[in-house]
């Protein structure tokens, strides 16, 4: 079933892509109903069961990885998620990319994301998770590219891609070292069992292991990328960078929670970073202007809060990730879509810039007003419940261990700058009368489309009444979430209140901090600014080294290539000679003189090779000589058909064919070319460097005579190639010609290669052929 | 056919692919190259020793293991292989060399195209300068292709 829906969602992508969606509205609503359809069908054959759902299917087992699927509770949630938030972004893209010639492949590239998504949190194999994180890496990379002309796209696309690529491949050692030690592919058997005690092997697999999920959410010091990426269509940005992908990295911490928690370095490394990037990027959120970016930077906060819980194994502080996780997904959503729909209906997303949109704007209004709450953490909202367990917990925490008290003041500067962002959505977007700064007003506003509005008035909707649901529909979700998480079956059920205690104290204190500051307005700016100039982000590290990259090749090009095509050719064939004459000494034993009599097994085959022979020397000849633009050409079809026959003489039937066809696919290319190019004759080359390049050739020619007359010798030992016809007499069913044996099996991988090579080849054809164009001396524009 | 005649052409063959190749023209590049491609597909078709033998197809099984007529009965089957591979990657690099052709053609307006000698990096480009990359297939084709390779345009 698992499989059967990843098909399905992929298969709807191609659907969308090949349909043309930019021109049809049902296009919109086919994106919708799949993914909800498919939640359903999930839904409907797991919920019945007691047991966790497992699925199976052998793929490589000689290389440990098979596709075993395994539907537990936290997999269930971000199912929900995943699927249910993909839907409303399905139905609002069509609508931000309205007319948008390439909506199709946008779609294709969402609904292979939402795939391999689903691929990450249903994995149970941990080589298979692999494989899909690196999907989403991949597809994410495309989609956040989609403006792809655009310099800041591109490069906001390629950091992304730089720090999640890079961070999934050190996931994939600590997974490696992780299965050499324990002998185990899948989580639930890591989990099952816990890798004993804190060796140097654990460690190291756990640092790396983090090191994945801190790259793919965004943690401090990786926190650039993720607002970098802003550049996507604010559909993307909605769906992979506040309630998918970044939360891949949470993910992969709750999914080997039960294995970990008990290692000395888990609480401290994660309750540090967490509570760092809570701190650093709600700050950073109140300085930017930009919609978007102070989203983003808000999502990197609240992406610490849950690191922050998930660092500690007690059962608060494992309903407050997952209370956490759902009611995140639920208001960052919309929020990030309204933002979207801001900047479709007023032409800016500059914070500056708008005002007083409540009455014109108004369905927008309230999705933000009902998202907002739950941002702010006001009771009784989805984000305020997650706080309070998350602080309960740490208060708990801190009498036994110093990092509680660092997430404590991260948790609650991260409770601060959301307050001061929700007010500031609420009051300057929507309720002030006048902007800061001056308004473009060539931009005629138009509200939103209802069909626009529908996808994200749903989530906040669901997210505002959450406070009501959260005990009664979603108990039994957040309940075996929590459960797997921990590693054992836990009873949860979440009270709306905790009383007036210190923990609510705490809560309304960041609330009053976030109100302050926002009322102070832009003498707090000022001092954040000062300070938030000296965070130290892996930004410049990462330009430059890219930079040096760049610089470093190019020296070693220029250093090494900077020479004339006789030059290259002259010290690539030297070097084949020298070799030979290294290496003649020893095999000088191998020549006979007498190889070198005209032996023939019949007077017909002398004739019939001395034929080949004077037709392939006259033909060479007139490749050599010819200035025509035609006879070259033919003759060296002429000679490529008697290397032809040659192979046929000495029994090697699937050389001639194969000899053949290329040569007609050769001698079909250079005509087309050919018919296209003016005609053009060789440069006139001095006298002296005629007579150096004769004698090059000369050189090289006695290279060849010398190399037939080694090889041909009789041969010191049993040629390998006897075994391989042995073996496929006995072993070989069904095959019969040895040659493609020895291709597809014994020598396999070089095969292989041979196909990238061709690949390669082909995409070198294609892009100088077709599309792209170097376009040299511009300068990326300023971001 | 003897050895002596099989190098005597191998060497035909590689002297005038070299020749061809260092005479600085896009054209005569590929004939050389092709040229010297034929020379060492026959430089390890030699390895064989030349001696010839039965192709090396066998009877459809089932074959019985009594039966077997020993190794030498065939033609050696592994420089075939070994070759074919050979063959299929030159076609590769042939296949991109004329698209390249073609493409100096377009980018240099028609002239020089073949001029092949000085073939460097560029060496007042950024780095940054090949890191981007430039959709033509939204704008007209005929957008003066000659201003892309001196940059004196946009």
């Amino acid at each position: 079933m698992l499989l059967g829906s990843l098909a399905i969602l992929s298969l709807s992508g191609l659907i969308l892509w090949r349909t043309k969606p930019e021109t049809t509205r049902q296009a919109a609503w086919f994106g919708a109903v799949v993914p909800l359809a498919v939640l359903g069908w999930i839904w409907r054959r797991t919920v019945m069961l007691d047991a966790t759902y497992h699925e199976h299917w052998t793929w490589l087992p000689s290389f440990n990885l098979d596709l075993t699927f395994r539907l537990d509770g936290l997999s269930l949630l971000f199912t929900v998620i995943i699927l249910g938030i993909g839907a409303a972004v399905a139905l609002y893209t069509h609508y931000y990319l309205e007319g948008d010639p390439r909506l199709g492949a946008f779609y294709l590239f969402l609904f292979l994301f939402m795939a391999s998504m689903l691929g990450i949190v249903w994995s149970d194999n941990v080589l298979a998770f692999f494989v899909f994180w690196e999907g989403t890496t991949f597809t994410s990379y495309l989609l956040i590219g989609h403006g792809f002309s655009a310099t800041a796209s591109q490069r906001g696309a390629r950091n992304a891609l730089i720090v999640t690529g890079g961070g999934g491949l050190a996931m994939l050692a600590g997974f490696l070292l992780l299965g050499q030690a324990t002998g185990d592919w899948t989580f639930s058997a890591w989990n099952a069992a816990p890798p004993a005690g804190a060796d140097d092997m654990t460690t190291a697999a756990l640092v790396l292991i983090l090191l994945g999920a801190f790259t793919k959410s965004g943690q401090f010091p990786f926190h650039f990328w993720l607002p970098g990426a802003m550049a996507a269509p604010t559909p993307a940005s909605a769906y992979l960078h506040s309630a998918t992908m970044v939360k891949a990295g949470i993910f992969l911490v709750a999914r080997t929670h039960p294995a970990f928690a008990d290692h000395p370095a888990w609480l401290p490394v994660l309750v540090g970073f967490g509570a760092v990037t809570c701190a650093v990027s709600g700050v950073l959120a109140m300085t930017k202007t930009d919609l978007k970016g102070m989203l983003a930077y808000a999502t990197l906060a609240q992406l610490g809060l849950l690191f922050v819980a998930l660092g500690q194994s007690g059962k608060a502080a494992l309903v407050a990730a997952v209370v956490g996780i759902l009611a995140h997904a639920l208001y960052k959503g919309p929020l990030f879509l309204s933002a979207g729909m801001i900047e479709h209906a007023t032409g800016t997303r500059d914070i500056r810039r708008l005002a007083g949109q409540a009455r014109p704007l108004w369905t927008v209004f309230i999705i933000v007003v009902a998202s907002a709450l739950s941002l702010a953490a006001l009771p009784v909202w989805g984000g305020f419940l997650s706080k309070e367990y998350l602080l309960d917990s740490l208060l708990h925490l801190a009498d036994t261990a110093w990092v509680a008290w660092l997430g404590l003041i991260g948790v609650l500067i991260g409770g601060t700058a959301f307050a001061w962002l929700a007010i500031a959505f609420v009051h300057r977007i929507f309720l002030r009368r006048e902007p800061d700064a001056a308004v473009d007003r060539t931009h005629r506003l138009h509200p939103p489309a209802a069909t626009m509005v529908a996808g994200p008035m749903a989530l906040a909707v669901i997210g505002f009444t959450l406070p009501l649901t959260l005990d009664r529909w979603f108990q039994p979700l957040v309940q075996d979430a929590v459960s797997a998480i921990s590693g054992e079956v836990q009873s949860v059920h979440v009270h709306l209140w905790g009383g007036f205690n210190a923990v609510f104290l705490l809560s309304l204190a960041a609330l009053a901090a976030g109100t302050g500051a926002y009322l102070l307005g832009f003498r707090t700016l000022r001092v954040l600014h000062r300070g938030v100039d000296w965070v130290p982000s892996g930004d410049w590290l990462l330009e430059r080294s890219l930079g040096l990259a760049a610089r470093g090749a190019s020296w070693i090009s220029h250093g090494l290539q900077d020479l004339s095509l006789t030059s290259h050719i002259s010290i690539v064939l030297g070097a084949a000679v020298l070799v030979v004459v290294l290496v003649a000494n020893r095999l000088g034993s191998l020549f006979n003189p007498s190889d070198l009599r005209i032996v023939a097994e019949s007077p017909v085959a002398l004739w019939l090779e001395g034929t080949i022979l004077l037709l392939s020397l006259m033909a060479a000849l007139t490749v050599l000589a010819s200035n025509n633009r035609l006879a070259p050409i033919i003759a060296l079809s002429v000679v490529g058909l008697n290397v032809t026959l040659f192979f046929v003489l000495f029994a090697a039937p699937d050389l001639a064919l194969t000899q053949l066809l290329v040569e007609v696919l050769v001698f079909v290319l250079i005509i087309l070319i050919l018919y296209k190019l003016p005609a053009a004759q060789p440069p006139r080359l001095p006298l002296g460097h005629k007579i150096r390049n004769i004698g090059i050739a000369c050189v090289t020619g006695v290279f060849g005579f010398v190399l037939v007359l080694l090889a041909s010798g009789r041969p010191r030992f049993e040629p390998i190639s006897g075994e391989m016809i042995r073996a496929t007499w006995l072993d070989a069913h069904g095959a019969a010609n040895v040659v493609n044996v020895i291709l597809t099996d014994f020598r396999g991988f070089d095969t292989f290669g041979e196909m990238t090579v061709i690949a390669i080849a082909g995409i070198g054809v294609y892009s100088l052929v077709r599309a792209y164009r170097f376009r040299p001396r511009r300068r990326p524009a300023s971001e | 056919m003897s050895v002596l005649l099989l190098a005597l052409l191998v060497t035909l063959l590689l002297g005038s692919g070299t020749y061809l190749i260092l005479r600085q023209h896009a054209m005569k590049l590929i004939l050389g190259l092709g040229l010297i491609s034929h020379a060492f597909n026959l430089i390890i078709f030699s390895a064989t020793g030349l001696t010839a033998g039965t192709v090396p197809i066998l009877p459809l099984p089932p074959r019985k293991a009594d039966e077997w007529p020993g190794a030498g009965h065939f033609a050696d089957p592994l420089p075939h292989a070994l070759i074919l591979t050979a063959i299929v990657i030159g076609f590769g690099v042939t296949a991109y060399l004329i698209a390249l052709v073609q493409r100096l053609h377009e980018v240099r307006d028609g002239t020089a195209y073949h001029e092949v000698e000085h073939f460097s990096p560029g060496r007042s480009g950024e780095p940054d300068d090949y890191m981007y990359l430039e959709d033509t297939l939204s704008e007209p084709r005929s957008a003066a292709p000659g201003a892309d390779a001196t940059g004196a345009t946009r």
